[in-house]
């Protein structure tokens, strides 16, 4: 018995050695803890030569396709800026506080999340310091700046998505990434084609299918965006934000048409054109398995396009239109945000002038259309007359995507109109949805500003709100009669008002006032 | 030997009956779940697939073991299975043998101790400042050193040691032998059920494991089994408004569903490979054979 | 009047001496078993109590861009995070809602697991003894993912199964809310919970009876007792010491402090805007408003919170159950 012992304790041990080994030898050099990466010794624009500086990013989208620094784009890309990334996605959103919180960032990090927390001197250089030290040549737009200046006059990144109410109107084959909604053509057409102009007429069209097709659903919506489509032609902001209501910035419920959004959906519920049950969908597919099924007519976030190609592949008879027009007068797409993620240089960075050249680079024309559209000439051709790049390639396939390492390392610096015009496809469906809903921007950038900082007030106050209106909106949606829904709209703001909406909204309008002054 | 009463029959009928229906109850959802991982992900989004593939494929699991990275985490995980099962079951059989003991001095206090870790805890972030001054950031050993005490298996262990009849200890400290000669003749032998239910749970638990391999440890080559298949699934849940707002969803044959059920099935299928082993020790009377013999 | 001579202070201050030496005798005597205790106590202390540091940033207004450091620096809030926790303006509704699940989980789950492994011991065909009790864990490995995702499946009001075959049977004219309807989710909790862990916990007490002597039944058996009385005078006394234990580390997590079961991903994943009055606990609202939004320092209160009720709860539990039944866990 102890012979056993001691030969299996001998044969785990030489086991675990050679792991530990093997991992050394395989160590992928990340975070802050591995420390075998070459020191960042060379300037990278001195001379030919250049010695390749490596430096840890870590990705804070657990879903992000590129899980490494492979294929042709980001070759060229260590070619181009002599900068070599070893890249660590997160497990989830727990792992970037961890790292914050811990002191163990690693070199580079691009977030979407925690934008306030990174843009912290004790947390990452400030641009604006890094660029008078080591690049003074780095020009970035006023707009840009202006957006991503924190309380303490920094700015420590530039985030990307953004573009200016200018920029979007230079470059007419911007397309915005609209919510969208598709039905089905053949029936459609059975009812013999009626005009879908107006939201009065979508909802005619649902009580003909419903009268017609019993058994169908109408309308069903994707579980994280149910209504989103109808907010777009009545001009609404979804579950957080503000808007200028007299000067004054208000919640985003307090819309003029929100009330009008509310009753038409609640309408839909009740005239059975949309299934109670939709506000349990779980699965991002469940949505989708209506419509496959040729269960459902018409589809909240459908995508034509990619709907058609999926109905194809499972032999079905039947094809989807995308709507491709804006059904009211009152339609608005709120823009004004300040962008979606940024890359941030850590304080543990090892090189930061090496970095902020990739990031100088990555935000030059040169380097977006390279990470986002691929190499010129051979991925994309820019087609002058109509102003927009063609792909030569199936750009929205993750294979591809993750083969070639092109369009997501492009969104580390890069802009709205340069992304949206990626989304330009002539003659597809999403493209003639996209051009009408361009019709429909709006742009606030001061109001788009406001938003609140962790670890404040009004930070829980807002959280409050936006956790009681998840669940207490439904009643709204769900309401028996008009009377019973506009009684529990009023509820609702009352509700709001008892967590504290009046101190929120009064921070907001101080912060509104302040951010006009830059504009 | 035993004759069949009408009760036994009655008992036995019944019995048989109720845990046939149970077993059904368990056993067809797991079943689904392998079917599904077997089918087309986009067929299997429109339901109605009840007992059989309707579009069989293997890409659901191409998906997973395509990446090479699969082998080295596969051993990762075997590893820290075998290995943080044995310390776990050392120091906590040991722990307890010694708060087993009759009569022991300060024993509520120990006890209390315990417990009150077992409910209490600091957090992730001084955890991992903790991990990260003892050095075991980046090791293999953050796998299996910090769980070594488990104390829900501490608890119940002590009091299957109870149940352990004194007249066993008694003789065998008669005839001399010390506290740790009693610890590893008599008492772990004896204990084979109590070890085989720990080392399933802890086994299990260990094998299951990919937080610390999220947030611990950053080495490919040690990234564990149940981390890699986390990727893959995390791949598969963008966000639905970026997904329209940036980039259409790419079009396969592969969706979040069927990836998550396949992942669970590659996760299941070694534990129920290395689970007959460990039946036959609950079986009634393996304690009284042991010490006979 | 006795006279306090030296002699008597000395004869009466012996027992005192005696005891504390044979106090420290007993120590000595036991050293093994201290010593083993200690090493797991080191551990612990190591693994469970060094991080405990972190509690501090309960009562602090902690940011985590001040790092470690700023545990400790922080300037103090006291109970802030703990008045604002129960301060929701649903919290009654949240509290009925976790102790309305716990309890029923308690008395209905707790049973099975006994319940089962006293039906696979009783067993006799081998195969059939194996193959059930294999067949009975397979829930506790599919996800509570996966088993919402099941959920949907079988209970849609739409296309389920179960609706499809209620309706077809004739037994209901439209199809159940099982997913919907508030009324529907304790039940569905509590069934679901029992059907993914049953079979797992039922090993543990088959780990127990395993230990048991076949004798005491033969003997039970020549005096005349049959099956079922067997059971209850044999099997069940037998285990009841593992029972005790399982039942009051159960009774710790009545509020959440999370051994038995997963409250907090059966809320979270079956939990919806429509079930959510009888569906949101104490765990998920204080996710929602404590880690989803990056907040530690109130994320950490409230695990504050739900630690000392639960060890309060353990500590009462094992009184009283050394009142009633003898059996303890200390």
């Amino acid at each position: 018995m102890k012979k056993k012992i001691v030969q299996t304790t001998l044969a785990t041990t030489l086991a675990v050695a050679m792991l530990t080994a093997c991992a050394g030898g395989n160590n992928g050099g990340t975070g802050g803890n591995a420390g075998s990466t070459q020191p960042g010794a060379a300037e990278s624009d001195k001379g030919g030569e250049q010695e390749i500086v490596e430096l840890d990013l870590f990705v804070n989208m657990s879903w992000w396709p590129l899980k490494d620094w492979s294929g042709k784009v980001p070759e060229e890309i260590t070619k181009r800026t002599g900068i070599k990334l070893n890249i660590q996605v997160a497990a989830d959103d727990k792992q970037l506080p961890l790292l914050i919180a811990s002191g163990d960032l690693p070199d580079l990090v691009y977030t979407a999340t925690d934008l306030t927390r990174m843009a912290h001197s004790d947390v990452s250089y400030s641009l604006n310091e890094l660029i008078a030290e080591y690049a003074p040549d780095f020009e970035i737009s006023p707009e840009r700046i202006g957006v991503n200046t924190m309380p303490d006059g920094n700015f420590y990144t530039i985030r990307n998505a953004f573009s200016t109410e200018q920029e979007w109107k230079d470059n007419p084959k911007a397309l915005p990434g609209a919510n969208s909604m598709s039905y089905r053509q053949d029936i459609m057409e059975e009812l013999g084609n009626p005009e879908l102009n107006t939201l009065d007429d979508l909802m005619s069209i649902l009580g003909q299918v419903k009268a017609k097709y019993p058994d169908m659903v109408p309308l069903v919506w994707d579980k994280e965006q149910i209504g989103q489509h109808l907010r777009i032609h009545y001009g609404l902001k979804k579950s957080r934000g503000f808007v200028d209501i007299d000067g004054a910035a208000q919640y985003y419920l307090k819309d003029k048409n929100y009330l009008d959004y509310y009753l038409y959906m609640n309408r839909l519920y009740r005239e059975g054109y949309m299934l109670a049950e939709n506000f349990t969908f779980k699965d991002g597919q469940q949505d989708d398995q209506y419509v496959l099924n040729g269960q459902a007519f018409a589809h909240g976030s459908g995508n034509a396009d990619t709907t058609n190609a999926q109905l194809e592949e499972l032999g079905k008879p039947f094809r989807m239109t995308q709507v491709a027009k804006l059904l009211s007068d009152k339609a608005a797409i709120p823009m004004g945000g300040s962008g979606w993620a940024g890359l941030y240089i850590t304080k543990n960075n090892k090189n930061p002038e090496a970095a902020l050249k990739l990031l100088q680079f990555m935000y030059s024309e040169e380097g977006q259309q390279l990470g986002l559209y691929g190499i010129e000439g051979e991925d994309w051709t820019w087609n002058e007359a109509e102003k927009y790049p063609v792909m030569n390639y199936d750009f929205n396939n993750t294979d591809v995507q993750t083969q070639m390492g092109v369009v997501w390392w492009g969104l580390l610096a890069s802009s709205g109109v340069n992304e949206a015009l990626q989304r330009f496809v002539p003659d597809s469906q999403m493209t003639k949805w996209g051009l009408a809903a361009r019709e429909a921007l709006v742009f606030n950038p001061a109001l788009g500003l406001v938003s609140t900082e962790p670890d404040t007030e009004e930070q829980t106050i807002e959280a409050q709100i936006e956790n009681m209106v998840k669940t207490e909106e439904v009643r709204i949606y769900l309401a028996a009669t008009e009377e019973e829904a506009r009684a529990q709209y009023a509820a609702l703001l009352e509700k709001a008002e008892s967590l504290g909406l009046s101190k929120l909204e009064e921070w907001a309008t101080a912060k509104y006032k302040e951010y006009q002054q830059n504009f | 030997m035993h004759r069949r009463t009408v009760e036994d029959r009655v008992v036995d009928t019944v019995n048989t009956g109720l845990l046939l229906l149970m077993a059904l109850v368990t056993m067809y959802p797991f079943y689904y779940l392998i079917i599904i991982s077997f089918n087309n992900g986009l067929d299997s989004s429109l339901g109605g697939i009840y007992f059989w593939p309707r579009a069989f494929t293997l890409s659901n699991y191409e998906k997973f073991l395509s990446d090479p990275k699969w082998l080295m985490a596969f051993g990762v995980s075997g590893l820290r299975t075998v290995v943080g099962a044995a310390i776990t079951i050392f120091f906590t059989c040991l722990t307890a043998y010694g708060l087993a003991y009759r009569n022991l001095v300060f024993q509520k206090v120990y006890f209390s101790f315990f417990i009150i870790a077992m409910y209490t805890s600091g957090g992730l972030i001084p955890y991992y400042v903790v991990l990260r001054s003892l050095g075991l950031l980046n090791t293999f050993w953050v796998y299996v050193v910090p769980g070594a005490v488990t104390i829900f298996f501490l608890v119940i262990a002590v009091s299957f040691f109870r149940e352990i009849p004194p007249e066993m200890e008694e003789s065998a400290r008669i005839d001399g032998a010390s506290d740790l000669t009693i610890f590893f003749r008599m008492i772990l032998p004896v204990s084979k059920p109590l070890i085989a239910a720990m080392g399933l749970f802890v086994g299990v638990g260990q094998w299951n494991a990919w937080m610390d391999s999220a947030y611990f440890v950053n080495k490919d080559g040690l990234r564990t089994l149940t981390y890699r298949m986390m990727e893959v699934i995390n791949q598969g849940m963008m966000p639905t408004d970026l997904a329209t707002a940036e980039r259409a969803a790419a079009i396969t044959g592969v969706t979040t569903f069927s990836i998550q059920v396949t992942a669970m099935v590659i996760a299941v299928v070694p534990i129920l490979l290395v689970y007959p082993f460990l039946q036959k020790y609950f079986v009634q009377g393996i304690m009284i054979g042991s010490v006979k013999g | 009047m006795a006279e306090l001579t030296k002699a008597t202070v000395a004869e009466r201050a012996k027992p005192l001496r005696a005891a504390k030496r044979s106090i420290w005798r007993e120590i000595v005597k036991q050293k093994y078993a201290h010593l083993f205790v200690l090493t797991g106590m080191l551990i612990v202390f190591v693994f469970n109590y060094l991080p405990m540091f972190g509690i501090l940033m309960a009562f602090k207004n902690y940011s985590i861009t001040s790092g470690i450091k700023g545990i400790f620096t922080s300037e103090w809030v006291g109970l802030k995070y703990f008045k604002e926790f129960v301060g929701a303006y649903n919290f009654d509704l949240i509290v009925t809602n976790t102790l309305a699940i716990s309890l029923l989980k308690l008395v209905f789950t707790f049973p099975v697991p006994i319940l089962l492994a006293i039906m696979f011991n009783e067993v006799r065909l081998q195969f059939f003894k194996r193959f059930t009790q294999t067949v009975s864990y397979f829930p506790h490995f599919i996800s509570w993912i996966v088993v919402s995702g099941l959920l949907v499946i079988f209970l849609s009001s739409n296309s389920g199964i179960v609706n499809d075959l209620l309706k077809s049977l004739g037994l209901v004219d439209n199809a159940l809310p099982f997913l919907s309807s508030p009324n529907y989710f304790w039940g569905l909790a509590v069934s679901t919970a029992m059907w993914k862990e049953a079979g797992w916990w039922a090993i543990i007490f088959l780990a127990a009876i395993s230990g048991l002597n076949p004798a005491l039944y033969d003997a039970a058996e020549m005096d005349g007792a049959g099956r079922l009385r067997r059971i209850w005078h044999i099997t069940l006394p037998g285990i009841r010491g593992t029972i005790v234990v399982v039942l009051i580390l159960a009774v710790g997590s009545l509020l959440g402090g999370g051994l038995v079961g997963s409250n907090f991903e059966q809320s979270y994943l079956l939990g919806n805007a429509m079930n959510n009055e009888r569906s949101e606990i104490l765990q998920t609202y204080a996710f929602k408003m404590g880690l989803a939004q990056g907040r530690y320092a109130y994320a950490t209160a409230i695990d504050l919170l739900q630690s000392i009720i639960a060890v309060i709860l353990v500590f009462g539990s094992n009184y009283l159950s050394k009142k009633i039944t003898k059996n303890s866990l200390f």
